[in-house]
């Protein structure tokens, strides 16, 4: 019996991610025997609340025998006889259905006389009177009399048999637009009073909490609400519904779907049905705004929402307009003004229109309540039957409307997802080697553009960088102005593996990951935020770093050089990620515990001729200790030199020295050269290989290219009274280029 | 100021000059002196050897190619012979090697220059 299908139920492959809440219904109703109590669902349209109860009470049906499973779903347009006949046949024949265990009876169109006849031969004849009862009443036109016996079926058979009941009872809140609402007396209230009398556990279900907090005091039960699917839930049903349906989908395209219609499967569904039947894939924005809007103007979205809706009056458009533009609500007396109509008359419609949950007050204010499809189908409405504007039209302002948002819903998910990945990315910053070439995307481009380039292997570059350990690292949002696009990480870390003062740096970077390359405008925002967050840490040195995905605009990145900024596009980025990747799959784990075979060695130089002699024999011997062949020494020991010398030439003190400190760690041997006087001369004249043609330049200019060539990683950082720079030679490249 | 001049030895038309352990820009200097009184003197076919140099700076470069040029004023050859592989490097890095023929041995720049018609 579990496989068969007793109330109209979709196939399994359309019921997405509702198990909590089924589970948590099931469990309701079978363990809340003892201390009945109810719950009400609540949730916008078609958002899956009616699939959710008829499935719970298949399992109900199927699955236990100590509970009666009743659902009754609340129809619009019934007279209170008919809602009584209705209720009551249902409720007999569900009821026989599950103690008889024969779930044929749920389905089967039995008459009340039937019913009788049937009841008669069976233990259950108890529930025969219940019949007679409704007949009585019916023959003498009681309604009261009619609607309480109907309503009080359950109360009196458990009363009669005592076995426990559990109501299902489908949008009800549609109650408060039928004959049930009727007279002030107020007939609702007499099923509240009943419901809630705690009898009986139910589940009852509506579009709207309104009722309850009119009609019942909201904590007397417990109200749940039921939103769409999340996004990811939507786009796996969605892709279920593509393969199904034979349609070739962008999943980036179906995540905008899913935020347009909320997740809501009822939409997802037809949505997807009116692309297979328009032969229409979904690769694109535009490819989804094209079936959308024909299955809002003339498709079953349309059709459905023009059945329940049925908006006739202008003046009701008019006022749903108004408040859909408003997008805190107004006030009555706002609306009053803005609408040409008797305050009454605004209040009726004000009225009718909370009654289609399309509008809800509060606090003083009316404000839209319907979701964004029938938003645009109500605004498709006013610019046809309001403005008289043509169908096509409309359809085309909708779709304007809907292919900015959802190009910014793309950009904003991919903002989300790249401002992820670099705080991962950044968290597994530890000291590796890379390329420096993926931090300058200038000479990138002009080096690779139109190569295919993934993987680090791809970038055959000598000039590398050495990556700090990042220790921390967060989202910066706090500084970050809601109208800029770039997002800033800060990124907490140190050099060379010293935990002290002169390795301590921090990394901030700027993200623009909108489809748009990094313009002018945002290197400037971006240098504004980093003056903000500047005067939170004065004491490390900042590497400034901009990663735009869509690449840069010629003026960015002139500015960016300028300012002396990294610079790093999506390809870029991808194929650092992938060194990171590689480096940690194939590095051994670093050993911090390493620090204790670190080694310091320093030397003060008088600025005089030939003293980086004396420099450059220390660092010879550091260097024949670690291992390191004749060539490796001898470029470290020109680099030393040129550094020495270029200290000295810019210390302005009279008798002035030049600090030298050489660190000897696990994998590399770092030099710091310190003067005490102005800037190290750090502008690089030739940026050519050929400076024999430039004779005419300064004697000085090649030093720094020298240095830079010869060492892995060279960097200048501005101290209190000098300039101090650090050169590193990676021992373990040096290690792994002899083996080869 | 009494300066020691840099050593050198003439082999026929050749001469060989030999740089010291240091080429910065007094022993650049000095290099240059020495070459200045060769070219003067009418030599035309220089090599310069750099078995003895450790260190080279980049001024020594600057200064070695203001010689490279004065040789190519006075339509004279120049060859280098004996550079280690990291100063060989460093040749290269600032590309005076596209300028001046390079030999491993001062006897294989000598047996070059000799049967250079240049």
């Amino acid at each position: 019996m579990d496989n068969k299908i007793i109330l109209d139920i979709s196939h399994d492959n359309e019921f997405f991610n509702r198990s909590s809440e089924m589970e948590e219904f099931y469990q309701h109703a079978i363990s809340s025997i003892k201390h009945p109590y109810g719950i009400y669902l609540v949730g916008g349209k078609w958002i899956g609340k009616t699939e959710l109860l008829k499935r719970v009470y298949h399992k109900l049906f199927c699955g236990q025998n100590n509970v009666v499973p009743i659902y009754y779903e609340f129809k619009a347009d019934y007279t209170i006889e008919d809602f009584a006949d209705d209720y009551l046949r249902g409720f007999i024949k569900q009821y026989f259905a599950f103690l008889t265990k024969n779930p044929s009876i749920v389905t089967e169109n039995i008459s009340l006389n039937k019913l009788e006849h049937l009841l008669a031969d069976t233990e259950l004849a108890g529930l025969s009177r219940l019949l007679v009862l409704h007949r009585e009443a019916r023959k003498h036109g009681d309604r009261m009399a009619i609607f309480k016996n109907a309503i009080g079926a359950p109360y009196h058979t458990i009363a009669y048999y005592n076995t426990p009941i559990f109501l299902m009872l489908d949008d009800f809140d549609i109650t408060e637009n039928t004959c049930l609402a009727d007279g002030k007396n107020g007939i609702i209230k007499e099923y509240l009073k009943t419901l809630l009398s705690g009898a009986i556990s139910f589940l009852i279900t509506g579009y709207t909490t309104r009722l309850f907090q009119r009609e019942i005091h909201p904590n007397s039960i417990k109200i749940m609400k039921l939103s769409g699917l999340n996004e990811e839930f939507s786009v796996e049903f969605m892709e279920a519904l593509s393969k199904k349906y034979n349609i070739i989908c962008d999943k980036e395209v179906l995540a905008v779907a899913a935020r347009q219609v909320g997740g809501n499967p009822a939409y997802i569904q037809s949505i997807m049905a009116a692309a297979r039947n328009q032969g229409r894939n979904l690769e694109t924005l535009k490819d989804l705004m094209d079936v959308y809007i024909e299955e809002l103007a003339d498709g079953s979205i349309g059709f459905s929402l023009h059945s329940i809706l049925l908006i006739k009056r202008l003046n009701a458009l008019r006022l749903l307009h108004i408040c859909i533009g408003s997008q805190n609500g107004i006030s009555e007396e706002e609306m009053i003004e803005q609408m040409p109509l008797g305050n009454e008359e605004i209040r009726e419609t004000i009225s009718g229109l909370c009654r289609l949950s399309l509008l809800e007050t509060s606090g003083g204010l009316i404000k839209w309540a319907g979701d964004k499809v029938t938003e645009d189908y109500i605004c498709c409405l006013y610019e046809t039957e309001v403005k008289g504007k043509s169908r096509d039209e409309a359809k085309i302002s909708i779709v304007r409307k809907r292919l900015k948002e959802g190009f910014y819903i793309q950009g904003v998910k991919i903002k989300e997802k790249i401002k992820e990945d670099m705080l991962e990315l950044l968290k597994r910053f530890n000291g590796q080697a890379v390329s420096k070439i993926l931090f300058r995307n200038q000479d990138f481009l002009y080096k690779y553009s139109g190569k295919i380039c993934e993987k680090g292997s791809d970038i055959k570059e000598d000039d590398k960088i050495f990556l700090p350990q990042i220790i921390g690292c967060f989202d910066n949002a706090k500084h970050e102005r809601k109208d800029k696009d770039i997002s800033i990480v800060v990124a907490y870390g140190f050099n060379n593996s010293r935990y002290d003062d002169e390795n301590e740096v921090i990394w901030v970077a700027g993200v623009k990951e909108l489809p748009s390359a990094v313009h002018a405008g945002d290197v400037e925002s971006f240098i504004r935020q980093l003056n903000i967050i500047a005067r939170d840490i004065k004491a490390a040195p900042v590497i400034r770093w901009m990663i735009g995905r869509e690449g840069f605009t010629g003026e960015a990145l002139k500015r960016l050089g300028a300012e002396g900024m990294y610079t790093t596009d999506a390809t870029q980025l991808r194929i650092l990620k992938n060194l990171i990747e590689d480096s940690n799959n194939t590095d051994k784990p670093r050993d911090i515990r390493g620090l204790a075979s670190l080694k310091e060695f320093e030397i003060i130089l008088p600025v005089s001729a030939k003293a980086e002699l004396v420099a450059a024999k220390a660092v010879e011997e550091i260097g024949r200790n670690v291992g390191l062949d004749d060539d490796t020494i001898t470029q470290i020991k020109t680099a030393l030199v040129e550094a020495c010398i270029n200290a000295f030439e810019h210390s302005r003190v009279k008798n002035g020295k030049v600090y030298c400190k050489f660190i000897v760690g696990d994998d590399r041997l770092s030099l710091h050269i310190q003067n005490e006087g102005k800037d190290f001369d750090v502008t690089l004249q030739h940026e050519t290989d050929d400076l024999v043609k430039h004779r005419g330049s300064a004697k000085r200019g090649r030093g720094i290219l020298l240095m830079k060539q010869l060492m892995d990683e060279v960097r200048f950082e501005k101290m209190k009274g000098g300039t101090k720079l650090i050169m590193v030679k990676y021992i373990k490249k040096i290690v792994e280029g002899k083996n080869e | 100021m009494n300066r020691k001049s840099t050593s050198f030895k003439e082999l026929g038309e050749c001469v060989i000059i030999y740089t010291d352990n240091y080429l910065n820009d007094i022993e650049g200097e000095e290099l240059e002196s020495t070459c200045d009184a060769l070219l003067n003197k009418g030599e035309k076919k220089v090599i310069i050897d750099f078995a003895n140099t450790e260190l080279i700076n980049s001024i020594g470069i600057s200064i070695l190619i203001g010689i490279m040029e004065k040789i190519k004023d006075k339509e004279g050859t120049l060859f280098f012979s004996g550079l280690k592989k990291a100063n060989h490097n460093i040749f290269d890095i600032l590309g005076l090697t596209k300028y001046v023929p390079i030999f491993p041995t001062e006897d294989e720049a000598v047996k070059n220059m000799m049967t250079n018609n240049l």
